[in-house]
């Protein structure tokens, strides 16, 4: 689910209007104990009515994020009926229920769930970019979003078949190795002959197997995903183009692999050595077992923001919106400092900086966004017909607020 | 400009809805109550055909018209004027959020209520659901753990088939005449890291490992195993934390409002039996009921001291590795060893979460209550 401040620079912009090129940056106005008032008083009142009230508090938390995101001068707008927002909801919370029935009581479907699953999620990122779109404004023109199913099915069918077809392949190679390979593979420290149901099967590894085919194509599936988004969005009859190819995801996601390991490894000696410098504190077995967890995974958290600062960049920075282009100069340092510092500070509050974390990364991706282009004042909104054509007739209840 | 309350003007951008152009104005009211834009952008507009967003923070107050057009401001206090003029309330929603007694009060109800939820709500819903649930949910929910359980964490048992004959029947013995509600059934499993120990599922199976058995010197003292197993499902306690657990997965998403997060969490709720045990107040009821058992149908509360004492001694007591190492082949007892139950003194003891027993009262308690139940004869 994508917190509302990634929204930032997914603005808009505009037309001829030849000479001036003008440069506006994003700046967020928000406050962290301001946010915070709104957002425990929602919770408040989300609780004493059932999680009926929940509904009301998205729109406004949403509200507050886009409003006191500006662009020269100019605030955006959120405009969601709480009631549709209710009604994903309530479905939302079906799916999970069915899902949580079929996990524990049939668990003999978790292929079949793994498959509707997959197959449900491009007509979800439709739907939910649908409605985030239509109802995301600035200076009163809405932005559209014009992708129909058939859009999203035929962008993933071909990697989809490719990897499932793989998935299958390594399955049935699963098969023909002998169970007690397989059983060593499992965990099982037993060498012994077992009767089957204490067997470790090739059904034990279908997710892994999955998962694992799945990852070298993460970063392609992830380049066809904001090809998707960005080349249906408009802003009035302005329209966005992500003018960047697969091979820069590709980037992103080694050279952040390899920050990560590189990180967890010095870390990694830092506790060592630390733990030999310093045996009289950490001398306590479990002591620096959490230390050495904690440190790590603040590591790691640091190192996820090279992946967040880096892909927000080339797919933002390499966005147009009619004549306009996007800037976007998040540093890896900044938000893996942002990133540690907002986890610290909730862990260390019980979750009470939580509203001043988000207000933080708003205004810090605010801040390094910008507009550069054309004056935007001749942007003409788009009437009704034109975009009830673009989403091919779908009905409201088609929409649905799920984040992706 | 003030001459009268509905004179009051507010200054901020006028979108007309067809281009984004913006345009600054004015907005004020004029004598016929109608709202004018300064300069004449758009025809004056009777109140009745205009939306005034309630107001957010200090985001702008968004006045739409019905014919598209929209007027920003954040002259807060103007609007609100105008709303109270026309009888109209200013929002209760933002009054509660602007005012940090408010925000602290609603803080403090939160915890209160994540409180009472926690140490009461959850616990009290979750004995209510477990209850209802019909016997086909309870048994799938059994079967499936079990079948995880196998693969995950046991072996089978080396118990010879007469052995397990000659428990299981002296089990259906044990069982209470009003068990309808299960279908009961003792099965044996190798313990492997786990060691000397007992379960019991929501189906109404009650596992034992091989290692209890071996460390067991009179079968009677498993039958007051048996009965403490029977105990857990007679106030259908393992069912109760699976919802307990899934209960506070639910109540975190929903207050965080994260949706997506929940799916993952909620998947591994076969562990829970695992690694969560049973808390206190489960434990000593099923003590409860089977001392309750034994003095009904006559056996010396005494057996089930003598072998929570022993098993005590064998989770804590490295010499006793040896003797269960000779009781049964290759059992694998790391995991077990260093297992401090008496006192807390080292909460942070990580692979204590693994051991069924941490969690019961303190051991000694648990074994006094037993010695001194003998006596009543």
């Amino acid at each position: 689910m994508e917190s509302s401040q990634e929204l930032s620079p997914e603005a808009p912009v505009t037309i001829e209007q030849t000479q001036n090129i003008i440069t506006q940056n994003f700046e967020f106005h928000g406050k962290g104990i301001e946010y915070f008032r709104l957002w425990i008083v929602n919770i408040f009142l989300s609780i004493i009515t059932l999680g009926i009230f929940s509904a009301w508090a998205k729109v406004r938390k949403e509200q507050y994020f886009y409003g006191n995101l500006r662009l020269g001068e100019h605030s955006f707008s959120y405009l969601a009926d709480p009631l549709q927002i209710l009604k994903g909801r309530i479905i939302a919370f079906g799916l999970l229920g069915a899902y949580w029935a079929c996990w524990n009581f049939i668990p003999i479907t978790a292929m079949g769930l793994l498959i509707v699953g997959v197959l449900a999620l491009p007509a979800i990122l439709v739907a939910s970019s649908r409605f985030k779109m239509r109802n995301s404004a600035y200076r009163n023109i809405t932005f559209q979003f014009t992708a129909s199913f058939g859009d999203s099915y035929r962008t993933f069918i071909k990697p989809l078949i490719v990897i499932l077809l793989l998935s299958a392949a390594a399955y049935w190679l699963l098969y023909q190795i002998d169970p007690e390979t397989l059983n060593s593979l499992g965990g099982g420290d037993q060498t012994e002959d077992l009767p089957d149901e204490f067997q470790v099967t090739p059904e034990d590894f279908l997710l892994s197997v999955f998962y694992l085919v799945l990852l070298p194509f993460l970063p392609y599936l992830d380049y066809l995903r904001a090809k998707l988004l960005i080349s249906h969005t408009r802003w009035g009859n302005q329209q966005a183009t992500l003018n960047t190819g697969a091979g820069s995801f590709y980037g992103v996601f080694f050279v952040g692999l390899i920050i990560t390991i590189a990180i967890t490894i010095i870390t990694g000696l830092v506790i060592f050595g630390g733990g030999a410098v310093f045996s009289d504190v950490l001398g306590n077995p479990a002591t620096r077992a959490i230390v050495s967890v904690v440190l790590v995974y603040l590591a790691m958290i640091y190192a996820s923001g090279y992946w967040r600062a880096e892909r927000t960049n080339i797919i933002y920075g390499n966005t147009r919106i009619g004549d306009n282009r996007i800037g976007s100069a998040l540093t890896f340092s900044r938000v893996g400092e942002i990133y540690v510092i907002n986890t610290l500070a909730i862990l260390f509050s019980a979750g009470l900086l939580i509203p001043w974390a988000h207000v933080r990364m708003a205004r810090y991706i605010a801040s390094v966004s910008s507009l550069t282009g054309t004056n935007i004042d001749h942007v003409v909104a788009e009437n009704e017909h034109q975009q009830s054509a673009f989403g091919e007739g779908m009905v409201d209840a088609f929409d649905l607020d799920i984040g992706l | 400009m003030q001459s009268s309350k509905n004179q009051l003007c507010a200054t901020g951008y006028y979108y007309d809805g067809h281009t984004a152009r913006a345009h600054t104005a004015e907005l004020h009211v004029n004598n016929r109550g109608e709202l004018e834009l300064n300069p004449g952008l758009r025809p004056a507009t009777a109140f009745t055909d205009i939306t005034i967003s309630s107001q957010v923070g200090n985001t702008p107050r968004r006045i739409k018209f019905s014919d598209g057009g929209l007027f920003e401001t954040t002259d807060h206090e103007s609007v609100d004027q105008w709303l109270k003029s026309w009888n109209r309330s200013p929002g209760w929603t933002h009054h509660l959020e602007s005012k940090m007694a408010y925000a602290l009060s609603a803080l403090f109800l939160v915890v209160a209520f994540i409180g009472v939820s926690i140490t009461w709500g959850i616990p009290w819903s979750s004995k209510y659901i477990a209850e209802a649930l019909p016997a086909s949910i309870t048994a799938s929910l059994g079967d499936s753990a079990l079948e995880s359980l196998d693969k995950l964490v046991f072996y089978p048992s080396k118990l010879s088939p007469e052995r397990t004959a000659e428990l299981q029947a002296q089990f259906l013995e044990l069982l209470p005449p009003e068990s309808k509600r299960y279908e009961y059934q003792l099965l044996f499993r190798g313990g492997g890291k786990i060691g000397p120990n007992a379960f019991a599922l929501p189906n109404g199976t009650i596992i034992m490992t091989d290692e209890l058995v071996a460390i067991a010197k009179l079968d009677e003292e498993l039958h007051a195993i048996v009965l403490h197993e029977i105990g857990h499902l007679h106030h259908r306690h393992s069912l109760r934390q699976i919802i307990t657990h899934t209960s506070l997965v639910a109540l975190t998403t929903t207050l965080i409002g994260d949706i997506t997060a929940a799916g993952t969490l909620i998947a591994g709720i076969p562990n829970v039996l695992m690694e969560a045990g049973f808390s206190r107040e489960m434990e000593t009821e099923a003590d409860t009921y089977a001392l309750q058992q034994m003095q009904k149908i006559g056996l010396d509360t005494e057996h089930f001291a003598n072998i929570m004492e022993r098993l005590q001694l064998a989770t804590f007591n490295d010499e006793d590795n040896e003797q269960r190492k000779n009781n049964k082949g290759n059992i694998d007892n790391s995991a077990a060893d260093d297992q401090d139950d008496q006192d807390d003194k080292n909460p942070l003891n990580m692979s204590k979460a693994l051991d069924f027993f941490s969690s019961h009262p303190l051991t000694k308690d648990r074994i006094a209550r037993f010695r001194d139940a003998k006596s009543p004869q």
